[in-house]
């Protein structure tokens, strides 16, 4: 075997592996090649079909479908100035299916190429970012040409800081609401009492980032709705702006309630750290569920009805962005349901292993 | 982003699910992505198998619940690279074994309706192509 010949060749191949798969697909490829230009032929012909299967692993239909109606959102309402300038025409609607199409594209094969795990609020938005900057490219390739398909300028450039915001939020809301933002420690089997403390670090861990990222949801809300209160001038639209403030404050004040609690320092016996780490884990559940979680969901609903009725009412133009909004939250909605019951269901599988733990710590002693 | 995996809902395989399957079954311990790839291809005679094909199947199965898989130890033959080795699950037997015995009963029936000197004139084929 060259090894001084396919090393070179082995970095440049490496580079288009996906990171999880990287390891033992460069190491196949090496085992079943001894010469630089097999090695190359093989790698052609294998390293697509990898990637493929990557992106179908990585790629969640629930997200695709949030994420391409927030996309869409966000370039239709992106260059609103009070009176839906770029929202007039067909052609702008379809246009938008362009950065919409890219972006999309983009963000299935910057997750493929991700590393495993739960992602960073600043890693999603620093792919969100690289997403959008490719479709911008592709835009300003399609100017240069003169092409009929480019967005206007003023469009996409708003569209993409909107859904620069946007599009972070619902994949965060989403995928760590899936993989354990909102849930507890990965449970595997049963607890040891010992365990109790770094469980405890671990779910306030979790419960910070995304009490995090719901205060920031709910700041951009609040702050969005405060500029809509001075573009939008009817009473319906400034009733349903103000209507919105109310339930973010509301959201920030149940995260602001439901922020983790360390144990006392005096606790230092694991069956009074049980009693605290159920306490919280009770807390936690409740907040993913029950009237906590209905309430939150009906404070919304009307405030954001009220407000899309009073555009669509005031500017008829805008008609369809507001079906389309309507939709989106319809949609975020819906989808909020299974992962809060999700998230209740983990916590209350951690409560009941603890009481499998305590019993058993019971009866030994 | 989570998976579900989908081990309940699977009630039969393609046919190459069913050449990867039976290549893992085949190779017990030494099941990884080369040797799986050339007991795919040699079940698969005459037809050729991408190592690819075999990657997207694999990681398929493997979603589905049928096997489970593991990084080994890494090796200097691989440049100091793990492999990654795969089993079949409980699943993932069952589910084969319901393959196997469709197709037996598929050879079955075949015979019955082709007769007798088909079986013998394909068994002469498939020695001279062995051979």
């Amino acid at each position: 075997m060259r090894d001084t010949e396919l090393t070179p060749l082995e970095s440049i191949v490496g580079l288009l592996i996906p990171p999880v798969r990287r390891e033992e697909v460069l190491g196949d490829l090496r085992e079943r090649n001894s010469s630089a230009q097999k090695y190359l032929l093989d790698a052609m012909r294998t390293v697509p079909y990898v990637v493929v299967s990557q992106v179908r692993r990585t790629m969640d239909l629930r997200v695709v479908g949030l994420e391409a109606l927030a996309l869409y959102i966000s370039f239709l309402c992106g260059p609103w100035h009070g009176r839906g300038s770029v929202l007039r025409g067909s052609p702008i609607v379809l246009l938008i299916l362009v950065p919409v199409g890219v972006t999309l594209a983009m963000l299935r094969l910057l997750d493929a190429y991700a590393k495993p795990g739960n992602p960073t609020q600043i890693r999603l938005i620093a792919r969100t970012g690289t997403a959008i900057g490719i479709a911008f490219a592709v835009e300003g390739a399609l100017w240069l040409n003169g092409s009929a398909l480019a967005l206007p300028r003023t469009g996409l450039l708003s569209g993409g800081i909107l859904a620069l915001f946007l599009l972070p939020m619902v994949r965060g809301a989403v995928i760590q609401g899936e993989g354990g933002q909102t849930a507890p420690a990965k449970p595997v089997g049963a607890i040891a009492l010992q365990e109790i403390p770094e469980r405890m670090k671990k779910l306030n861990e979790q419960v910070r980032r995304r009490n995090r990222l719901g205060a920031i949801s709910c700041l951009m809300v609040i702050a969005g709705f405060a500029r809509f209160f001075f573009l939008f001038t009817s009473t319906l639209e400034r009733i349903g702006v103000c209507l919105t403030v109310i339930a973010s404050g509301y959201m920030l004040y149940q995260l602001f309630l439901a922020r983790p609690r360390s144990a006392p320092k005096h606790v230092r016996d694991y069956a009074e750290r049980a009693t605290v780490y159920r306490a919280e884990l009770v807390r936690q559940r409740d907040f993913h569920r029950g009237s906590q979680f209905w309430l939150r969901l009906i404070v919304f609903a009307p405030s954001a009805l009220v407000f899309y009725l009073g555009v669509a009412v005031a500017h008829q133009d805008a008609a369809l962005a507001m079906v389309a909004i309507t939709l989106f939250f319809v949609v975020l909605g819906m989808v909020a349901i299974p992962l809060n019951s999700r998230a209740a269901q983990a916590y209350q599988r951690e409560i009941d292993r603890l009481d499998v733990a305590e019993r058993a710590g019971q009866e030994m002693s | 982003m989570a998976r579900r995996t989908k081990a309940q809902k699977i009630d039969s395989l393609g046919q190459f699910e069913q050449l990867v399957l039976t290549a893992i079954l085949a190779l017990h311990e030494d099941a990884y992505g080369v040797t799986i790839h050339a007991k795919v291809e040699e079940l698969a005679q005459p037809k050729a198998v991408s190592l690819g094909a075999v990657y997207v199947t694999l990681d398929r199965l493997e979603d589905k619940g049928l096997l489970s898989s593991w990084l080994s130890d890494p090796t200097p033959e691989r440049g100091g690279r793990a492999k990654r080795c795969y089993r079949l699950e409980a699943q993932g037997e069952r589910v084969l074994r319901d393959a196997a015995l469709a197709a037996k009963r598929m050879w079955e029936s075949s015979v019955e309706a082709w007769g007798k000197e088909w079986v013998e004139s394909w068994g002469k084929q498939w020695q001279k192509e062995t051979a």
